[in-house]
C-alpha cells in the first residue's frame, strides 16, 4: 500500500507550512520511495473531523498525526517515514 | 556524537536563555530605563527625514533587553507547553473550557495564522462556539509578548489591568455569543481520537526548538515592528500635545481609545509602541487601556478569516462587544486607579 503524507497548513499557507512542505518533499525524493504527499488546510471540515483541533503545521501519516505545531527536522521525517 | 550535539546545543541555548533573564533582572534593579527617553519637542528637532531613524535608534539601544527576553521567553513557553493540550483538554463543552481557552491562548498563539485553525478546530470539533471566540479574543489582546513590552514600556499597572479584563471580558463575550447564537445551526463533527501520536521531543532539544521559535518570531515580528515605530515617530513628533489631551482624556477619551482601534490595523507589539506615544503626550490612563484592549481584539484580517467560518453576524457581535468591554474596563480604571 502506498503511504500517505498528510501535510496540514493554513490557508493562504504560513511560512512555517511551507518550510514543513519542502522538508518533506525533500526527505521523499532523497528516500525514493513510492508516497503520496498531500497539502491539507487546517480550517477545513474534513482534517477537523479526522483529527480536532490541529496547530499547523501538521504532518499526518496515514491517518495518524505524529507532529503539530512545529517545523521538523529531516532528520525526524526521515525516521518518521522509514519507522513503519 | 550526534547524540552529543543535540545535547550540548540545547544546554547552551537553554543557559542563553536564562543568563538574558538574568540580565533583564539585572537592569531592572539598576534601575536603568528601558524605554526610550527623548521628548516630543526633542525629537522634533531634529527634523523630517531623522525622525525616524532617532526614533527607532533610540527603541534599539533603550528596549532591546525588554525585547531580546519577551522573544526568547515568548519562543520558550511555546515550545515547553505541549501542543496536544488543547486538543485533549478543550475537546468537550463543558463550563471549565471557556477558563482553559482563555488561560491556554495566550501562551500558544503568538501570530493570528495560528489562530484561525485552532479557532476552527475548537468550534467544530472541540468546545463549540463560545470557547472558541474566547480564545479568538483572548489570545492577540494578552499574548506573553505584548503584555511583557506592556509592562515596560508603559507601566506593570496597565499590563496587568490588560491581562485581567482581556481574560474575565474575553470569557463573558464567548458566553454572550454562545448564548445569542445557540440556535444557529453550527454542526458539530465527530471525532475520532484515536489517531493522535504525538512524539515529544527530549527536554534538552524542545530548549534549542524554543530557541529557534524565539529567532523566527523575532524575524517575523521585527520588521514590522520596526516600520510601526517609523510610523509612530511621526504621531510622537508631531501631533499636539493640546489635541491628545483635550481628546484622549476622561470619559471621552476612553470611548474614542476603545473605538480607534478598529480601523486602525496594529500588528502585534506596535500597538504598545503606539500608547507609548499617546502616553508621552498625554493621554489618560484610561484611554490607553481601552485602546491595549480594543485594538487587538478587533483587528481587521483576523475578523475577515473568522467571518468566513462563522458569519458576520457573529463577527459583528463580538466585536461590538468588545469595544463596549474595552470601554468599560477604561472607564473603571480611569475612575478607580487613575494613575499609569
Amino acid at each position: 500500500m502506498v503511504k500517505i503524507i498528510e501535510i496540514i497548513g493554513s490557508e493562504p499557507p504560513c511560512p512555517k507550512c511551507r518550510a514543513t512542505y519542502k522538508i518533506v518533499e525533500e526527505v521523499v525524493k532523497d528516500l525514493g520511495i513510492n508516497v503520496r504527499v498531500e497539502k491539507r488546510s487546517a480550517t477545513s471540515r474534513e482534517v477537523i473531523s479526522k483529527y480536532g483541533i490541529v496547530i499547523t503545521p501538521a504532518i499526518a501519516i496515514d491517518g495518524v498525526l505524529k507532529i503539530i505545531g512545529r517545523v521538523p527536522t529531516k532528520k525526524e521525517v526521515l525516521d518518521l517515514l522509514s519507522s513503519n | 556524537m550526534v547524540l552529543m550535539k543535540i545535547h550540548i546545543r540545547g544546554l547552551v541555548s537553554f543557559i542563553f536563555t536564562l543568563l538574558s533573564i538574568s540580565l533583564f533582572i539585572y537592569i531592572k534593579i539598576g534601575g536603568l530605563p528601558l524605554f526610550p527617553r527623548l521628548t516630543p519637542s526633542e525629537l522634533r528637532e531634529f527634523g523630517v527625514f531623522m525622525i525616524p531613524l532617532i526614533y527607532m535608534w533610540d527603541y534599539t539601544i533603550h528596549a532591546w533587553p525588554a525585547l531580546l527576553m519577551a522573544f526568547l521567553i515568548a519562543g520558550f513557553i511555546a515550545e515547553v507547553i505541549p501542543r496536544s493540550i488543547l486538543s485533549s483538554y478543550l475537546s468537550e463543552a463543558k463550563m471549565y473550557s471557556y477558563i482553559l481557552a482563555a488561560a491556554l491562548a495566550p501562551l500558544i498563539a503568538v501570530c493570528s495564522c495560528v489562530m484561525v485553525p485552532i479557532f476552527a478546530g475548537i468550534l467544530y470539533a472541540g468546545a463549540g462556539l463560545g470557547p472558541a471566540i474566547t480564545f479568538l479574543l483572548m489570545a492577540p489582546a494578552s499574548n506573553i509578548l505584548a503584555i511583557l513590552l506592556t509592562s515596560e514600556l508603559i507601566s506593570w499597572r496597565i499590563a496587568l489591568a490588560r491581562y485581567i479584563a482581556s481574560f474575565f471580558g474575553a470569557i463573558a463575550i464567548g458566553m454572550a455569543i454562545n448564548k445569542l447564537f445557540a440556535k444557529s445551526k453550527i454542526e458539530r463533527l465527530k471525532t475520532s481520537r484515536k489517531q493522535i501520536s504525538i512524539e515529544i521531543p527530549p527536554f534538552l532539544e524542545r530548549c534549542w526548538n524554543g530557541l529557534k521559535f524565539s529567532g523566527y518570531l523575532a524575524k517575523t515580528l521585527l520588521p514590522i515592528f520596526y516600520l510601526g515605530i517609523a510610523i509612530v515617530s511621526y504621531v510622537e513628533a508631531y501631533i499636539p500635545s493640546d489635541i491628545i489631551s483635550q481628546f484622549m482624556t476622561g470619559v471621552k477619551g476612553v470611548l474614542l481609545g476603545s473605538v480607534i482601534g478598529v480601523p486602525m490595523y496594529t500588528p502585534t507589539l506596535v500597538e504598545v509602541v503606539f500608547v507609548k506615544a499617546l502616553k508621552d503626550l498625554g493621554a489618560a490612563p484610561g484611554a490607553i487601556l481601552a485602546f491595549l484592549i480594543g485594538a487587538p481584539m478587533t483587528s481587521i484580517p483576523s475578523m475577515l478569516a473568522v467571518s468566513r467560518i462563522v458569519g458576520w453576524r457573529v463577527v459583528l457581535t463580538y466585536a461590538c462587544l468588545a469595544i463596549l468591554l474595552a470601554f468599560i474596563t477604561g472607564v473603571i480604571y480611569q475612575l478607580c486607579i487613575g494613575v499609569f
